[in-house]
């Protein structure tokens, strides 16, 4: 049994007649794990974190920490933190008061009470705002005292909501890494919520990939980003070419891909999967193991290291990156060029 | 590149007429003709002896020695202290409860107190009179059903004081409720988290919070009830020791007229009133100095 376990959660708003906005979502995370919920607006990552800390009534299922039965439990008593987008620090108090607010509530001594806000602000590294108060701190500052409030108290489980949504993205990028830092210093069991899939990617032991209130598909990162299972995660995850079976039929693909155990409803092309080249030359030889097919180019964007190239083939539109070289190699708007996928670069999915 | 310099060299011209200005022509006379030469008017006639013959500061040794006036600004600042506190306290909860309406029922009751915190002075003391006066329909009620010991004696401090939080409660509710909409819902979360409880969460941050806006309304609640007249000339006459009662009758009453007692008195109230003002703006700007330079 895992440290926090969802089982079967649902949760109606409204109509219970309606769209449920959990629908019997079961998940199970580890002790110490970071794991990430990442999905579109409105899927429920919120509204799941706020069913384990008991401001949101779960109306079926039970959640578990640590063997604990938290469903009915008053949100004071189960011994969750959690961490805004909009910081919510209280703003009649110092950072100091803040970090301590709960240990006052919990009745902690006066002198531990100061050993551990110091420590927390150590490991913010916020010690000499303690005197503080919070409108006088920048976005970044505020989250990471939201940050030592919750860990001060040492909650079994920390949940954050799109903690870094709100600050710029040279301040989120550095308090990923902080975070990231933090967690794994104190062995901090972890459920984080981002529609960022960078974000999710580069800082989570795991990603749940949620879609309209269930989860998709979890998976290590490197899992979800090269073997997406469903459309939906091809589509949400690193800007995939997602192809119909009958799409595929265009591109040159016969056989049936029974490698696959199921008969693919989809397949996922990794844009950087895709090789481009100008339309005459290299005519003929394609490789045996690869699909190819002529297209035109409809659009170009630099991304800085890559060039992005939307291609059109018949009526597909299909995306492909490339190293960024000197400008003599660029393929311009309305140029023919040859486009190559491996096949074993297209990742068949199901539903 | 030398123009910024250029710029930063020549001295910032800080009148520069803005033929906007011309706009505000209208609002400056009317502030003129109906605050400030009043006021002064006032002032003057309050600096003069009784047969208007010189300037003295008697009017004043005679408000503030005489224990008739004493007693008339004690009872004025006993009832307004009492009736907004009251005003204050129960409003407190009115207004929370009226963030937690749905839209339409709030809407309504918000309409009701604006009605209500209007309707003061005459009115408002008749509506009282013909249901507690002597004659009044829940006296007669409670007389017949033997309770008379519970019915209220309108013509008394309690009564007085009755009228003036039934002004006050409405004005307050309306002041104090948009001052909720400053407390953010995810604050009572973190704090839940934290383990507070909901008195724990109004004591350390919610009323803190708002403290700003209750003492900006308890002092808007204090100016209105001293100088309410009319309501309490309407119900008790002159019979009650109130300042503003004694002002009036000494400016329009119909034995003896000594304006410049009058306007002695009125001179205090006012500068009662601009004290509690600036007592208040005392606070709250070392509250805010409090949480700006920590
Ligand atoms: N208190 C509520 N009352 C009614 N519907 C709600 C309530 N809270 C959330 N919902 C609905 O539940 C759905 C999921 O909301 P939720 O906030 O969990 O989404 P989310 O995944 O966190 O989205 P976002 O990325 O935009 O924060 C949405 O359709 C939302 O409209
Ligand atoms: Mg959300």
């Amino acid at each position: 049994m895992s440290y926090v376990e969802f089982e079967r959660v649902s949760k109606y708003f409204g109509n219970a007649g309606g769209a449920p906005v959990l629908d019997a979502l079961s998940l199970g995370v580890e002790k110490g794990e970071f794991v990430t919920l990442l999905g579109p607006s409105g899927c429920g990552k919120s509204t799941l974190l706020r069913c384990v800390a008991g401001l949101t009534e779960i109306d079926e299922g039970r959640v578990r920490l640590d063997g604990v039965d938290l469903t009915n439990m008053a949100p004071k008593k189960r011994n969750v933190g959690m961490v805004f987008q909009s910081y919510a620090l209280f703003p009649n108090m110092t950072v100091y008061d803040n970090v301590a607010f709960g240990l006052k509530m919990k009745g902690m001594a006066r002198a531990e009470i100061e050993r551990t806000v110091k420590r927390m602000l150590e490991i913010i590294d916020m010690s000499e705002k303690s005197g503080q108060y919070p409108h006088r701190l920048s976005g970044g500052q505020q989250q990471r005292v939201a940050l030592a409030r919750s860990l001060a108290v040492q909650p079994k489980l920390m949940m954050m909501d799109e903690p870094l949504s709100a600050l710029d993205a040279k301040i989120r990028k550095m308090l990923r890494v902080e975070i990231r830092r933090i967690q794994q210093e104190l062995g901090m069991t972890t459920l984080f919520v981002t529609h960022d899939q960078e974000e999710a990617l580069t800082m989570s032991d795991r990603i749940c990939i949620m879609n309209q209130g269930r989860i998709e598909q979890t998976g290590t990162p490197e899992e979800i980003y090269a073997r997406p299972k469903t459309a939906f995660v091809a589509r949400f995850i690193g800007n995939y070419n997602v192809l119909s079976a009958e799409e595929m039929a265009v591109i040159g693909r016969t056989q049936s891909a029974s490698a696959a155990g199921f008969e693919p409803e989809a397949y996922a092309i990794r844009p950087e999967a895709v090789r481009i080249s100008a339309a005459d030359d290299g005519s003929g030889d394609s490789p045996a193991d690869a699909y190819s097919m002529d297209g035109t180019v409809s659009d170009c964007t630099s991304l800085g290291a890559l060039l992005r190239y939307t291609v059109q083939v018949g009526n597909l539109s299909i995306t492909t990156d490339e190293l960024n070289a000197p400008a003599s190699s660029r393929h311009a708007a309305g140029a023919r060029v040859r486009l190559e996928v491996d096949r074993n670069a297209c990742v068949p999915l199901q539903g | 590149m030398s123009q910024p310099l250029t710029l930063a060299k020549k001295p910032a011209r800080r009148f520069r007429f803005k033929p906007v200005a011309l706009a505000l022509i209208p609002f400056a006379a009317l502030i003129v003709a109906f605050e400030v030469l009043p006021l002064i008017y006032l002032v003057m006639t309050s600096l003069l002896s009784d047969d208007e013959t010189h300037y003295t500061l008697a009017q004043y040794a005679t408000a503030l020695t005489s224990p008739y006036y004493l007693k008339a600004i004690t009872n004025s600042v006993t009832i307004s202290l009492g009736s907004s506190v009251i005003g204050l306290v129960v409003s407190l909860f009115a207004a929370y409860s009226l963030t937690k309406l749905s839209g339409a029922a709030r809407e309504r009751l918000l309409t009701i107190s604006n009605m209500s915190s209007n309707f003061a002075g005459v009115p408002l003391a008749f509506a009282y009179i013909i249901l507690l006066g002597n004659n009044g329909i829940f006296t007669i009620l409670l007389d017949s059903w033997g309770l008379d010991a519970f019915s209220p004696d309108l013509y008394s401090w309690t009564g007085l004081m009755l009228v003036y939080v039934y002004f006050q409660i409405p004005l307050a509710t309306l002041l104090l409720y948009p001052v909720y909409f400053g407390i953010s819902e995810q604050w009572k979360e973190a704090a839940a988290l934290l383990g507070a409880g909901s008195f724990a969460f109004w004591r350390k941050i919610g009323l803190p919070v708002i403290l700003p806006g209750l003492a900006g309304t308890f002092i808007i609640l204090f100016a209105n009830s001293m100088g309410a007249y009319a309501t309490a000339y309407a119900l008790v006459g002159g019979n009650f020791n109130l300042l503003a009662i004694r002002i009036g009758s000494l400016v329009a009453g119909d034995v003896v007229t000594k304006p410049q007692l009058g306007s002695a008195l009125a001179v205090l109230l006012g500068l009662m009133m601009m004290a509690a003002l600036a007592v208040n703006a005392r606070l709250m700007r070392g509250l805010r100095k409090e949480q700006t330079n920590g």
